[in-house]
């Protein structure tokens, strides 16, 4: 297989796949080395600049997605937007969830000083954060995570693009 | 008509603590108890005002306020063996704990920008998605208008203001009475509706007819059509012959 080749199949395969697919996949599916599909996305994704397509990471994987200022024409479709806007009760629990994370229901209301039940079921809902088990000791309670989704949803490519700034003032 | 109330919406206690302390525009490590305490119990009482409910945590933190107020007043313990945790600034915990809050508050103000921006961009799979989130809620009302609510607000009305008789014999009025009664209403009608078998009657009576339509349901006997919410309840005889029993 060229190098042409391979760049015409993983941009197949990124835009067939219903999920973000990571370079390791693609890798694995081509037998191909990661860093080099890597580099063949980026092909991909420059021989896309005059289209109204771009690839983005979110999650570690790659996803075909049209370009940011097409957004107000699409808009017009009716399409409505993903889903409306997180209250900010959800998204100050989202936020201590993706730091704190395995974090207990206890653990986040502490932080934020009022309860946050209702917060938590509706970010469960919206599939932004999972249950990670149990944690050990009194009442076992119920451990949450970030999902897959979240990343998705802030267009985010791992924990590591969270700001840190202050972070050392209280940790 | 009707009144605007303006009012900050805090996500808690600390929320409202943060913005004092910006307000004032103080140092976060050197807070004026005393000021900030004062302005807390004002927004409170301005709550109060506006029959707002207070929660238990807006509560627990007045309290810790004046606690950490109080115990700044009282003179330094001199005795030399106090153990060093007594001779620390009361006020440390509740400023770490704003501190990590702030933290917080901003990272989600950072997760509401990243949102805005990757909104922005469309996948294939997304208008199913946004489908399936439509029909979360529907119009109790349904397509009820003001002019409809209105005229059954003057109706409701009219039948308040109706002469009620000074008197009234009432005897204890038994289901199976009842049951014949209705029985005997409905005879030769094809259908009728559930106000139509309540014409002038007491509170009571509506109660042991509206048990004798369900028992005459139970017994297959009649069935209950309701169009919308909260509309005409048409009641349908299911068999043409109706035994009428005495």
């Amino acid at each position: 297989m060229t190098l042409a080749e391979a760049k015409v199949v993983v941009e197949g395969l990124i835009f067939a796949s219903e999920s973000p697919l990571t370079a390791s996949e693609i890798a694995s599916i081509m037998e191909l080395d990661a860093a080099l599909v890597e580099s063949l996305v980026e092909d991909i994704r420059s021989s896309y600049e005059a289209s109204a397509l771009t690839i983005r990471k979110v999650g570690g994987g790659y996803q075909f997605v049209t370009k940011a200022e097409l957004a107000p024409w699409i808009e017009k479709l009716g399409r409505p937007v993903i889903s409306a806007p997180l209250t900010a009760a959800s998204t100050e629990t989202l936020a201590i969830i993706a730091y704190q994370q395995p974090v207990t229901k206890v653990e986040i209301e502490q932080i934020r000083g009022v309860r946050s039940d209702s917060a938590i079921n509706s970010l469960l809902e919206r599939e932004l954060i999972k249950e990670l088990g149990r944690k050990e000791g009194p009442g076992r309670p119920i451990l949450y995570g970030v999902s897959d989704k979240f990343f998705t949803h802030f267009g985010l490519t791992s924990l590591e693009e969270l700001p840190m700034k202050g972070i050392s003032e209280w940790k | 008509m009707g009144y605007v109330i303006e009012l900050d919406v805090y996500q808690g206690p600390f929320d409202l603590l943060l913005d004092l302390i910006a307000q004032n525009e103080v140092d976060l490590w050197d807070i004026p108890i005393a000021t900030i305490t004062e302005q807390y119990l004002e927004y409170l009482y301005s709550l109060q005002e506006q029959d707002l409910a207070i929660t238990g945590e807006f509560l627990l933190m007045a309290a810790t306020l004046i606690r950490i107020k109080s115990r700044l007043l009282l003179p330094q313990d001199p005795l030399p063996e106090e153990s060093e945790e007594d001779q620390e600034d009361p006020r440390t915990e509740l400023v770490e704990q704003l501190i990590r809050y702030k933290f917080f508050k901003e990272v989600a103000q950072f997760l509401d920008n990243r949102y805005a921006e990757a909104s922005k961009h469309f996948t294939r799979g997304q208008a199913l998605e946004s489908l399936d989130l439509t029909p979360l809620y529907t119009n109790p009302f349904g397509d009820v208008t003001l002019e409809a609510l209105g005229e059954l607000y003057c109706q409701l009305l009219a039948e308040l203001e109706k002469e009620q008789p000074l008197h009234r014999i009432t005897g204890k009025i038994s289901l199976p009475e009842r049951l014949a009664l209705v029985r005997l209403q409905l005879v030769g009608q094809p259908r009728a509706t559930f106000s139509d078998l309540l014409r002038d009657n007491s509170a009571a009576e509506i109660v042991v007819t509206f048990l004798a339509v369900l028992e005459l349901v139970r017994l297959g006997e009649i069935m209950l059509v309701q169009t919308e919410s909260f509309g005409q309840i048409d009641v349908q005889p299911l068999q043409l012959e109706v035994e009428v029993r005495p």
